[in-house]
């Protein structure tokens, strides 16, 4: 009896190890392969989250990660149209609702997303779609310095003569926060209402710089006592400069909001690890460092809880759905008869 | 070896709600093994995630956090394989009432790992430990269980 319950003790245990290790198995494949990652320029700079979480994939995975600057999101259906066939991309990350929409004319491999990723209540998940996958999103307002400029209650008060020459906007031809606040006056006002609110606020408007570091450096260096930008941009004066001075203005308007998306291209060379990596964004260490280097909201639930980000008020967002090529196009236009 | 489990309901029958608590605790630990078995918990680098996001809150020692960090870490799939296999085995040794001495101290080393990665509910894993020493303190297998064969036949600190 002695030596059944010993045998007995050994089977179960040698069960127990042989289907644990079966299951194991079926995880170690990507040993030595290459995951060629394109993203935005911010991500894969060396300040980014990019390199960080491409060296964890690396050591968890064993595969090689490639990031490629990429340029800006809204240059990213270009860029892959441009490369066609020779796409060498496993993965393209950047996307936001905007660019959405272009990207769709290409094709992308499905992507499942694991039961156990929960989505943050506050995030806007209105762009659900198996092949576009959500990793980081910010509401847009205006930043300020409390000491200088009382903020703005509502969009309309850009017309009163205290905010005279105040604005830093960004062009949005060339940037996806810029092309927010265009979208975002066209949705408040309808297209042609929206042309003559843009011409009221014209005196508010300081400067329409190129990109986002232009026309926030403007505000920085104190040229501009308001900018148009991510309401998570200040946590980092809060976090790095420790000055509580900037805030994030609370408009009475809904605010706009930027999502950031991954994909996988159907013709991926490395495509169960491209996927992998996707996927690997939506874990809680890629997450916290998005959020942390990124200054955006992360998607999934308990990040940011006990960070400077808890302390941030919640906007009242707007509805968004897709936002088609020709409407993008068309807003566009309006701005191009602006005499900016 | 049945007739003697039986035999352990009519001598320790004043350690039921012991049984009772360690069928419970056996349940919640096959429960939480076969969760992660049919999940994603061997296949994707569930624990790392855990031990990264856990030990930048964490007051575990030094030498501890670096061996997570720079051993556990990188050998995820080992890591996760002995916690499945450890919480699987936890499960059978509660649910039988066998081998519960040997097993609590794999439970109160579980947990210790557990504490040490989620320091935000230090209070329920300080409470299995205490639940864990309960159990192969008071020999929990004896009653409603496989040990009470063997301690019969061989009486020691193991039954």
């Amino acid at each position: 009896m002695k030596r059944f319950a010993l045998a007995f003790t050994l089977v179960v245990i040698g069960a127990v190890i042989w289907l644990v290790a079966k299951r194991l198995h079926v995880s170690n494949e990507f040993k030595s392969q290459e995951v060629v990652v394109y993203a935005y320029s911010s991500f894969v700079s060396s300040w980014g989250p990019g390199p960080t979480i491409a060296k964890e994939f690396e050591t968890l995975y064993g595969a090689h990660v490639k990031l490629v600057d990429a340029g800006d999101s809204r240059l990213l259906p270009k860029k892959i149209e441009m490369e066609g066939d020779n796409l060498a991309a496993d993965v393209v990350l950047g996307f936001d609702q905007f660019s959405l929409e272009a990207a769709k004319k290409f094709k992308w491999k499905s992507i499942n997303l694991n039961h156990s990723i929960v989505f943050n209540s506050d995030f806007p998940n209105t762009y659900k779609s198996e092949y576009f996958i959500p990793f980081d999103w910010a509401p847009l307002t205006f930043i300020y310095r409390k000491d200088e400029i009382e903020p703005p209650k509502s969009i309309e008060d850009l017309k009163n003569e205290k905010y005279k020459k105040t604005l830093s906007l960004i062009d949005p031809r060339t940037s996806t926060p810029g092309y927010q606040f265009l979208d975002w006056i066209v949705n408040l006002y309808g297209a042609e209402s929206a042309l003559f609110f843009l011409r009221a606020i014209d005196g508010a408007i300081f400067s329409v710089s190129p990109g986002w570091s232009a026309a926030y450096g403007l505000f920085t260096k104190k040229q501009a006592n308001l900018v148009f930008s991510y309401q998570t941009s200040v946590v980092y004066h809060w976090k790095e400069e420790k000055d509580l001075s900037y805030q994030a203005a609370e408009l009475n308007e809904a605010h706009p909001y930027q999502i950031e998306f991954a994909a996988v291209p159907e013709n991926c060379k490395s495509c169960a690890a491209g996927e992998e990596f996707v996927k690997f964004l939506l874990s809680k260490s890629s997450q916290s460092k998005i959020m942390s280097t990124n200054y955006m909201f992360p998607v999934i639930e308990n990040i940011i809880e006990g960070t400077e980000f808890a302390q941030l008020p919640k906007l009242k967002l707007q509805k968004s759905s897709a936002v088609s090529v020709e409407t993008v196009t068309n807003t566009l236009k309006l701005w191009k008869t602006l005499p900016h | 070896m049945i007739v003697a489990f039986f035999e352990s309901i009519k001598y320790v029958g004043h350690l039921f709600p012991l049984a009772f608590l360690r069928v419970f605790v056996g349940y919640f630990y096959l429960n939480q093994a076969l969760l992660k078995y049919n999940g994603d918990f061997l296949t994707h680098p569930r624990i790392a995630d855990l031990i990264t996001t856990g030990l930048a809150q964490s007051t575990a020692p030094t030498w501890y956090s670096e061996f997570l960090s720079q051993v556990a870490i990188p050998h995820w799939r080992v890591f996760s394989g002995v916690i499945v296999a450890c919480e699987l085995l936890l499960g059978f040794s509660y649910l039988l009432g066998y081998l519960v001495r040997p097993m609590a101290i794999v439970g109160v080393l579980l947990s210790c790992f557990y504490l040490s990665v989620y320091p935000t509910a230090d209070i329920f894993y300080k409470t299995f430990i205490a639940v864990h020493i309960t159990l192969a303190w008071l020999a929990a297998g004896r009653c409603l269980g496989f040990d009470y064969y063997f301690y019969k036949r061989n009486r020691g600190i193991w039954w």
